[in-house]
């Protein structure tokens, strides 16, 4: 249904706050539509017959298509999602902040507290624009009638009067909204700028105290679903081995019995070999490994010493190892536990097969299933293992190394390193310190270089290409050519280069003072202010290329006939860009513009190259015998931490766990709420 | 336990052909060849590799080494090697500052008692002391020049004002160069580092940094006097030169042929050929200048005291890996031994100019650096943690944005100086 198109509705009954029963006339035929006693918000209910107005409507026959209703909700669901997990870690955060405060029971770790609140006030501030984007959305689908609960039958209805147009059932929903104490859309349009601004503001953090109840709600069911999800387990488990044949049985101890004895010789060898794989490599090494785990090893090195030749050395523990050794013996632990469950579940089934006399899977009809319809597996497994091995358990274990007291101290070879709980992450923010005030300014400095190297780069090089690709330019793949040749050279050349162009006592300066325009060589790299303009306008140099070869081939793949309809609606080029391109643009480049950020955050390369970190910000002290500059951002601190005189591979880890915190947070949320993640007719 | 008794078996093992009369380090006719790695300063790899050669054509044991040689600066190869241990060189060059930390990460180990006589009876007394730790010789002296001094161009300073720090300033300050471009001074104060050569203002002072050791390499004890008032005259002297308009942070005699060029880079022997290819006949090389502070601070020259800069002076050693087969390590310092010799130091120095620790060796040595080092007000270059010189390097730092009088002076040495608690600790 059209927006614009007029019907004849009747709403019989009492339509709010009572459960509805809504009549409608379309058409010559009546209808009423029913939305279930139960339904989740009845304050809702209004529109959710709308809904079904509509989508019976468009359907043109007797029953409601809710596949559409429901593809038409997603990005409201994936809105939903990131709202209610930010609430919820933002309850949890000044729960246990104000807990931590409060209490003062661990007076040490106050600083957790603290951060807490921190993490709380930038959800909030982060919230409240995804609120508002929430709102406006809710607002679009409510005029267009489409929303979102469950609709269980459409009946034809008779004797209620039609009466309603479209317009009035919308003045009936914003009045059920002011009911709530919210304004009418007409007194919402009437407020100024500044007012609906507060408007907003006051509507969101009132909204709070509900999207709490109900987050809370819906995550103690989780909780609840995954307890019983594991008390199910268990009792099944139980449940198996007391009423499951002597083969399941045996099973339990001998992984792949009860497929072997029922001919699924395949499963039962896999299940068998991966028992005693573990086995064997729990005997010969695994143990070893996981008995060390706890202390990191307590013994580095035994020594021989004879007058006449010398001293030789034998190395006993290398915590190194150990810690890595360890981890992988604890994923390999829980891959055993996952696929034992799943032995004793399969002897289960085989079971319950085997009674009811059907006939089981062959291996044959395994393996051709793994070609067919299990063919996922097939094509996934060696991925996520690739995954685990070279992402996760990385990932994990330099997380851990953040919680070992491991440096040049105690490097683990000649001096033993071992655990040392959270005093690391207290070191770094430990209040009023020198490191905690580094590591403020540098995480700020690291989102302002992330922000602006990418936005600056994105719009700069989308303008280049608009101008290139724009008619009457001539010569057009010279000036294409003449931006790629920065391409073409290696980033670390040109970097390296120019970084000694800008020397203080380089070319530019001695050229300048040469021609007599400057008395004293201009600071570029020893200025911290200077510094930071200087590598964001170099990179926008090195960048602007690439987004210019990105956004000319989707530039010109914008339909012409958009611009064209859209100069003849009396659109100038400021809108056509804000109306047509920028939106055409954010859509398709979305991703690109989220890993791009992302790789600005972790941007190594330009920062090093260029400056080294520095100029040296002597006042916030040393850490591992590294000076950070007012250039370092977060991981090239990390990396002159780690090669530094004290090599402090502890607290470069810290700072790891926290880069990939920030980055893991910002790519959740940027990525569920880009355009890109919605379908095209969505965004269209 | 159990692992104790295990060592002490393997070491018996080890032990048992020594034990029946067959020496290792001599008469043992039995041929075999070790393969090895070799991390060598830069310039020096080939030479080293011939080295080895001989060394395997010479040697009566029969034993011979297949050798990797690998260039790995001194100032970074212990740093390279407690990261990666395993990785480490058998042989590797380290300079002396490194000494401690290589010991406390058991990257080196005990010499046996040829290879200490051999040292002892060939080396400068000065760079013996240097190689021991805890009264134990633990790597063998390789040269005996490692120090700085200042190259110079003729042209902008005077030959009769590189006494004088001031004098060289204003000379410096005076000069206009073609395009009334200026010349710049280079000396690493504040770059990394910047400690190593800023430690030299706090010793023309009078000021002692001395750090003691244990067996095992770890500090247990310091006396620190830099917190004092020859330390304040130390931090305005470095704060004259950090103000200087045409100072530059860098020890680079590359600085020589810049785009704004340098009159004087303050470096070590290291830098002699390229100093001596940019400037030609207008390089000059004298010892470091000495300058003035008056009870102001700011003195210019003939006002107040005058204060020698003193350069460190230490060694470059050559050390072993911790092996575990006895023999191995017997051989590997027979090997050591006679790549430190008086031959091979003195093919090294005219390779690549070299001080050399050997006492023979060094008598016959002679060059411009040379002199100017053994001309030089010098400090032995001791032990020391290596948190101690960030600190240093930090304090430095936070002097050139310093106000410049005696209290915020006084704060940074105060805190430098309650800093050095932890290092003893650690």
């Amino acid at each position: 249904m059209s927006k614009r198109e007029t019907m004849e509705l009747a709403i019989g009954g009492e339509m709010l706050p009572m459960h509805p029963l809504l009549n409608f006339k379309y058409q010559g035929e009546r209808y009423a539509a029913f939305t279930p006693a139960d339904s989740a918000d009845p304050s809702e209910e209004g529109e959710v017959a709308l809904t079904h107005v509509t989508t019976k409507i468009e359907s043109s026959n007797g029953s409601v298509d809710l596949s559409a209703i429901k593809s038409n909700d997603n990005l409201e669901r994936k809105l939903l999602l990131i709202l209610s997990t930010c609430i919820i870690y933002l309850v949890l955060a000044l729960c246990i902040s104000f807990t931590t405060l409060v209490f003062v029971l661990w007076p040490k770790f106050w600083w957790i507290g603290m951060m807490l609140i921190i993490i709380g006030v930038v959800a909030l501030i982060m919230l409240f624009p995804l609120h508002i984007a929430y709102a406006q959305l809710r607002k679009q689908r409510r005029l267009q009638g489409l929303q979102k609960v469950t609709c269980y039958e459409v009946v034809p209805c008779e004797g209620n009067d039609p009466i309603f147009a479209e317009f009035e059932i919308r003045y009936q929903i914003l009045e059920k909204l002011s009911k709530n104490q919210q304004l009418s859309m007409l007194e919402y349009q009437r407020l100024n700028f500044r007012q609906k601004f507060l408007y907003k503001l006051k509507m969101f953090f009132r909204g709070i105290p509900r999207w709490f109840a109900r987050k809370f709600k819906r995550l103690g069911l989780r909780l609840k679903a995954f307890g019983i999800s594991i008390w199910e387990n268990i009792k099944d488990i139980g449940r198996t081995f007391k009423n499951g044949s002597w083969k399941t049985r045996v099973s339990y101890l001998f992984m792949g019995f009860g497929n072997l004895s029922h001919r699924q010789v395949l499963r039962g060898i896999l299940f068998f070999l991966f028992e005693a794989s573990f086995v064997v490599f729990m005997v010969l090494s695994g143990g070893h490994w996981l008995g060390k785990f706890g202390t990191l090893g307590t013994t580095a090195y035994e020594t021989v010493y004879d007058p006449e030749l010398g001293e030789a050395t034998i190395r006993v523990d290398n915590s190194f190892k150990i810690l890595l050794y360890g981890l992988l013996t604890i994923f390999f632990i829980i891959a055993f536990i996952y696929t034992w469950r799943l032995n004793v579940k399969q002897c289960r089934i085989l079971d319950e097969i085997t009674a009811t006399g059907k006939r089981v899977k062959s291996s044959k009809e395994d393996i051709q299933s793994l070609a067919d319809n299990e063919f996922h597996k097939t094509l996934l497994s060696l991925p996520v293992l690739g995954i685990v091995m070279f992402t996760v358990l990385p990932i994990i274990f330099m997380i851990l190394v953040g919680f070992t007291n491991y440096d040049y101290h105690y490097d683990g070879y000649g001096n033993l390193f071992t655990w040392c709980g959270l005093d690391n992450f207290n070191t770094l923010f430990a209040f009023g310190s020198k490191l905690s005030l580094a590591f403020g300014e540098i995480l700020a400095w690291t989102l302002i270089w992330a922000v602006v190297a990418t936005f600056s780069n994105y719009f700069l090089g989308m303008f280049v290409a608009m101008m290139i690709n724009k008619k009457g330019i001539k010569i057009k793949k010279f000036w294409r050519t003449i931006l790629v040749m920065t391409i073409a050279i290696p980033q670390f050349i040109s970097l390296l280069y120019v970084s000694n162009l800008f020397a203080e006592n380089g070319i530019v300066n001695a050229t300048l003072m040469r021609w007599g325009w400057i008395k004293n060589p201009i600071p570029f790299w020893g200025n911290g202010t200077l510094a930071k303009v200087m590598v964001l306008v170099i990179n926008i140099w090195v960048g602007i290329p690439y987004l210019m070869l990105i956004t000319t081939g989707i530039l010109m793949n914008i339909p012409a006939d958009l611009y064209e309809s859209a100069q003849i609606d009396g659109a100038n080029a400021f809108q056509q860009f804000c109306k047509i391109t920028m939106p055409y643009m954010l859509f398709v480049t979305g991703p690109y513009l989220l890993t791009n950020f992302v790789s600005n955050i972790n941007n190594f390369n330009v920062i090093y190259l260029l400056t080294q970190g520095g100029p040296r910000h002597f006042a916030w002290g040393e850490v591992g015998g590294y000076v950070a500059g007012d250039t370092t951002i977060l991981i090239t601190w990390l990396f002159g931490i780690t090669t530094g005189s004290e090599a402090s591979y502890k607290m470069a880890s810290v700072i790891g766990t926290l880069i990939f915190l920030v980055v893991s947070i910002i790519s959740l949320i940027v990525f569920t709420i880009m355009p890109s993640t919605r379908r095209e007719e969505d965004y269209a | 336990m159990k692992k104790r008794f295990l060592a002490l078996g393997m070491g018996a093992l080890m032990l048992l052909p020594a034990l029946c009369g067959v020496a290792a380090c001599g008469g043992n006719k039995d041929s075999k060849t070790y393969n090895i790695t070799v991390w060598v300063g830069e310039g020096t790899d080939t030479l080293t590799k011939q080295q080895i050669q001989r060394f395997n054509e010479t040697n009566e044991d029969g034993v011979t080494f297949n050798a990797s040689v690998r260039i790995v600066s001194e100032s970074k190869a212990v740093g390279d090697a407690s990261s990666k241990p395993q990785s480490c060189a058998d042989i590797f060059c380290f300079a002396q500052d490194q000494l401690a930390r290589a010991v406390y990460g058991k990257l080196l180990a005990p010499l046996n008692n040829g290879s200490v006589n051999a040292i002892t009876s060939s080396c400068d007394e000065r760079s013996v002391e240097g190689a021991k730790i805890g009264g134990t010789i633990r790597a063998f002296p390789l040269t005996y020049d490692n120090g700085y001094f200042m190259y110079y161009d003729k042209r902008v300073v005077k030959e009769e004002h590189i006494g004088s720090l001031e004098d060289i300033l204003a000379d410096i300050d005076a000069y206009k160069g073609e395009g009334g471009l200026p010349r710049n001074f280079s000396m690493n104060l504040t770059d990394d580092g910047g400690s190593w050569y800023s430690a030299s203002f706090f010793y023309a002072t009078g000021c002692e940094s001395e750090w003691t050791t244990d067996d095992e390499g770890n500090f247990i004890d310091y006396s620190d006097t830099f917190k004092s008032e020859n330390g304040l005259i130390a931090l305005k002297g470095i704060q004259k030169v950090l103000k200087f308009s045409k100072y530059h942070a860098s020890a680079e005699v590359s600085d020589f042929k810049a785009g704004i060029p340098s009159a004087v880079v303050v470096s070590g022997i290291w830098g002699y050929n390229a100093a001596k290819n940019a400037l030609g006949d207008n390089l000059g090389i004298a010892p470091l200048p000495s300058f003035w502070v008056d009870a102001n601070g700011n003195g210019q020259k003939d006002e107040g005291e005058s204060y020698q800069l003193k350069t460190y002076l230490g060694s470059k050693f050559m050390g072993i890996k911790p092996q575990s087969d006895l023999y191995r390590v017997a051989y590997l310092q027979k090997l050591a031994q006679f790549l430190t010799n008086e031959q091979c130091q003195k093919e090294r120095y005219e390779a690549v100019g070299w001080g050399p620790s050997n006492k023979a060796a060094a008598a016959s040595a002679s060059s411009p650096a040379l002199n100017a080092l053994k001309e030089s007000a010098t400090t032995p270059q001791g032990q020391y943690p290596t948190g101690w010189w960030a600190k240093l390097d930090v304090m430095v730092g936070n002097a050139k944005t310093s106000a410049g009088d005696d209290a915020s002076l006084n704060a940074l040495l105060t805190t430098y100086s309650n800093a050095l608690n932890e290092l003893k600790k650690s």
